[in-house]
């Protein structure tokens, strides 16, 4: 997309999104109408608003990275990282219910012990949580293996899913702007870009997707 | 007592959040029941529409197509036509409820035959209600 006004069209509609779903919700308390809902309903809309504010917060960092990005103002803040730590940790503290809910596994290999590296640990850890979130979103039975080795100087870091993969069609923009609506992508791809590494992808339609990630030691 | 009169609402809108909101809001009215179906394309929604003959449809002006870079209100606009157009389907009010709020696609809308146009970023589900009733009764429901 190199057109700036659909840029500020897409990001602006995709933020409005949530904000009418919250105001929808909390004006079930504005005017009492909540007291007509059962007390487990009444927490559900309360969770449900709360899950779309979380949205918005990460819309919101989504479309500010871009910015950063295609201006060439983001400056990584190197430090050290320990790779299967730092996944370990994403999938307990955030993803694990949501694998458990639709029963999938999630399988970390660790073919060769990464040493610690120097890189952006919050951009990083951003990456992959929206692959590893992404891997989830698409896969409806048996799960996702992430494994690490090392090959040539370089952390070579394999997310594979049993999903639906990707169209040939998909695989052409699945960088781009916008991918089904979503920044993520192209923020992967840019943060890894500005971290010296380099994301590919692998992919057969219905067979599932592997995303293969390289970073320097 | 009168049987409560039954409104039949197609919802053409790809957000599942926004149509678990709808659902929760038409439960909330006493004057009337709903029974809603939903549509997550334009080219299902036609088809629902022509099949279940809605009482109403709730349509959202930009569902994006797979893969679409930049998503297009037009796609909603042929679809307000079509239904306009169409003599087995003209009757049929639409509402439009969008994030788009500016003037031009608006009066776009209007122009090709949409009864109502609600900003979903402007509208609490009480609004939403109300227009909803409000247009079935203009159209004579």
């Amino acid at each position: 997309m190199e057109n700036e006004n659909d840029f500020l069209r897409v990001a602006r509609h995709n933020l409005k999104g949530p904000v009418g779903l919250i105001k929808g919700y909390l004006s079930f308390w504005q005017n009492d109408d909540y007291q007509k809902f059962p007390p487990e309903k009444q927490k559900e809309l309360v969770n449900k608003a709360i899950a779309l504010a979380e949205k918005l917060n990460d819309l919101i960092n989504d479309v500010f990275l871009t910015i950063a990005l295609d201006d060439k103002v983001f400056k990584p803040s190197p430090e050290p990282i320990q790779i299967k730590e730092t996944i370990e940790t994403i999938y307990n503290d955030v993803l694990k219910p949501h694998y458990e809910k639709k029963g999938l596994y999630f399988k970390l290999e660790a073919k060769d012990d990464l040493p610690v590296i120097q890189s952006d640990k919050r951009y990083l850890t951003m990456v992959f949580q929206k692959i590893l979130d992404n891997a989830e979103k698409y896969t409806d039975t048996g799960g996702v293996t992430v494994s690490l080795q090392k090959e040539n100087g370089y952390a070579i870091i394999e997310i594979k899913d049993t999903g639906k993969g990707f169209t040939e069609e998909e695989k052409k923009t699945l960088f781009a702007k916008f991918f089904h609506g979503s920044l993520s992508l192209y923020n992967v791809k840019g943060v890894i870009d500005a971290l010296n590494g380099q994301i590919s992808l692998e992919s057969t339609q219905n067979q599932g997707s592997k995303f293969i990630i390289k970073l320097a030691l | 007592m009168a049987e409560t009169k039954t409104i039949k609402i197609l919802f053409i809108e790809d957000e599942n959040l926004l149509q678990s909101l709808f659902t929760d809001v038409l439960s909330l009215d006493t004057e009337f029941k709903y029974e809603v179906s939903n549509a997550a394309s334009l080219e299902s929604g036609l088809k629902a529409a022509e099949t279940n003959r809605p009482n109403v449809i709730v349509l959202d002006m930009i569902i994006p197509l797979d893969g679409e870079a930049v998503p297009s209100p037009e796609r909603g606009m042929s679809f307000i036509e079509k239904v306009k157009t169409n003599p087995s389907l003209k009757t049929i009010p639409i509402v439009v409820f969008s994030n788009l709020d500016d003037a031009e696609t608006k009066k776009r809308a209007f122009d090709l035959g949409a009864d109502s146009y609600l900003v979903k970023s402007e509208s609490v589900p009480q609004t939403f209600l109300a227009t909803l009733k409000k247009t079935l009764t203009k159209s004579g429901f």
